[in-house]
């Protein structure tokens, strides 16, 4: 799926690059936000390379974990209350 | 006074810019001129490598206690739309540490990044009580949105956004008389809000003697030349620079050189290539340097002929003043801010016009009373910017909004944390992932330990 993302955005930069598909295909694109982010994904990866590998699963110690719980509770709740 | 500054300005990718530069300047004159005033720095986890060094020079001027860390979940930026509910969550939990601090006001120093960084800033998420200012620096893409924000949805969603929690401070900080009028004028905020405490350069940019220096050499520099430092998008208005130049009679063009200063993108630099060809510039004509560090630049704005800054558009116009510092002759438009930073009428041009910047190159390049009177009259004006006159307007502001309001009581911890787990909950934009909730659950026990010992004024 990553590499079929990549390559869908690979695609799309490269027809953006032709002047006569820009103004179309920018128009189109307004109606995807997801598309625009998975381009701006794409265009800032190169930029800035593994910025998000940093935030891994963190460890928790006591008072995170009472609190992740908490968390996670008061989501199960509101999700229940919808 | 319990003021807490929020430095995420010079931490972020903005650092390498005038906004990082700028909320470094002023956040360190505040704290050399806070007088009787607290002053503490909050710094944000999220840009791990930027602590260490602001540490270090915020400790010689304030106790290294009041130098705090805060962190949240991230990824944070805007641009990707499978952050939203760690954005949102990352403001809420920012917000709570902010309120934690016990601040009778929390000055935001860059309020706009956070598209393409993750720069966490918000007004009123957490709770509406606590004064807040922020730094205005211009609304450019508000007053020019086909330019800034037609062509990406996300931007313009990102930026219209924060235009909205922009309007919901308590004082905006604006850099100059032009960016204060355009705050008032297109935020619909009343006078009072908005204040213009002016800007400064650094120290560096001096009169300098560059001796045997061999920056010409390096950037290809063989003749007396004109110079332009800054970005090159639109509103720079390059190629009426390039078109004024071309107009120069044949024997000042073949005497001199038209340098632009500055990293560009390839497209830029193919696109002032064709302008300067079409123009019928010589391939030695107009150079393009690139990047260069701060001495090079010190050391290109001593040794220019002139300095022309033909932008439409600014909220100040950093390098106009830049090169006054180092004694350089420096023209520019009677648009936006500009004049309040160039200072003397003579110097001034239509933008839109290249016969008009073009004879007051001309001028400035042949006639010497002009140019000695120019520079002269500059120079002096210059001395109306300084990073202490700024921060004594900034803090006697603060005050004025601090004696308006008042600050909210401090929470216990356990009812900050119950809050701060409530309005996460209720964040419906997005869906959390279980590693999203470990991330908040462990920045929000980082920003609020167990054993935190509140010694604030007024707890509850």
């Amino acid at each position: 799926m990553k590499i079929l993302k990549m390559y869908l955005a690979r695609s799309i930069l490269c027809l953006l690059s032709f002047r006569k598909l820009k103004r179309p295909l920018l128009s189109l694109l307004k109606k995807f936000p997801f598309i625009e982010s998975l381009l701006l994904r794409f265009y800032y990866s190169k930029h800035k390379k593994a910025t998000d590998n940093k935030y891994g699963a963190p460890d928790l110690d006591r008072d995170a974990m009472e609190i992740y719980a908490m968390l996670k509770d008061r989501i199960k709740n509101e999700e229940n209350a919808i | 006074m319990r003021l807490v500054i929020d430095l995420q300005g010079a931490q972020s990718e903005s650092r390498y810019r005038g906004i990082g530069r700028y909320s470094l300047s002023l956040a360190r004159a505040i704290a050399e001129n806070r007088g009787d005033h607290e002053i503490i720095v909050a710094l944000s986890g999220l840009f791990p490598d930027s602590i260490k060094p602001l540490k270090n020079i915020f400790k010689e001027v304030i106790p290294e206690e009041n130098i705090g860390v805060w962190n949240a979940p991230g990824p944070v930026c805007e641009y990707d739309t499978d952050n939203q509910w760690r954005r949102t969550a990352a403001e809420i939990i920012r917000e709570a540490f902010l309120e934690s601090l016990d601040p009778d006001l929390v000055f935001i120093s860059s309020f706009m990044e956070g598209f393409a960084d993750n720069t966490v800033s918000s007004i009123g998420r957490f709770s509406a009580d606590v004064a807040t200012a922020v730094t205005l620096y211009d609304l450019i893409p508000l007053v020019n949105p086909k330019e800034y924000l037609e062509r990406s949805k996300l931007f313009r969603d990102h930026y219209m956004r924060k235009i909205e929690d922009l309007k919901k401070a308590d004082g905006l900080l604006a850099i100059s008389e032009y960016s204060a009028m355009e705050g008032i004028e297109k935020l619909g905020l009343e006078k009072s809000r908005v204040i213009n405490i002016s800007s400064a350069c650094d120290d560096v940019f001096q009169i300098i003697d560059p001796g045997e220096s061999d920056v010409l050499d390096r950037y290809g520099i063989s003749k007396p030349f004109v110079m332009y430092t800054g970005g090159a998008d639109s509103r720079k208005n390059l190629s009426a620079l390039l078109s004024a130049y071309s107009k120069l009679p044949e024997y000042l063009k073949n005497s001199h050189q038209i340098v632009i200063v500055g990293k560009l993108k390839k497209a830029q630099i193919e696109y002032l290539k064709i302008v300067a060809m079409s123009l019928g510039l010589g391939k030695h004509d107009l150079v393009l340097t690139g990047y260069v560090s701060d001495r090079d630049l010190v050391e290109l704005y001593n040794l220019c002929e002139l300095f022309v800054f033909p932008s439409w558009h600014e909220g100040f116009g950093l390098p106009a003043l830049e090169a006054i510092n180092c004694g350089a002759p420096v023209i520019g438009s009677n648009t936006s801010s500009l004049p309040e930073v160039i200072g003397i009428a003579d110097a001034l041009f239509d933008p839109y016009d290249p016969e008009d910047i073009s004879d007051k190159m001309l001028r400035t390049l042949t006639d010497t009373h002009f140019r000695r009177t120019l520079t002269d009259r500059q120079s002096e004006h210059a001395k109306n910017f300084d990073w202490n006159i700024s921060a004594k307007k900034a803090l006697s502001f603060f005050e004025e909004i601090v004696s308006g309001k008042k600050s909210p009581l401090l929470s216990k911890r356990s009812a900050v944390i119950e809050k701060l787990v409530s309005k996460i909950a209720a964040i419906t934009e997005a869906l959390p992932s279980d590693n999203d909730l470990r991330s908040a659950a462990a920045a929000i026990s980082f920003n609020h330990p167990k054993n935190e010992d509140k010694s604030g004024k007024n707890e509850r």
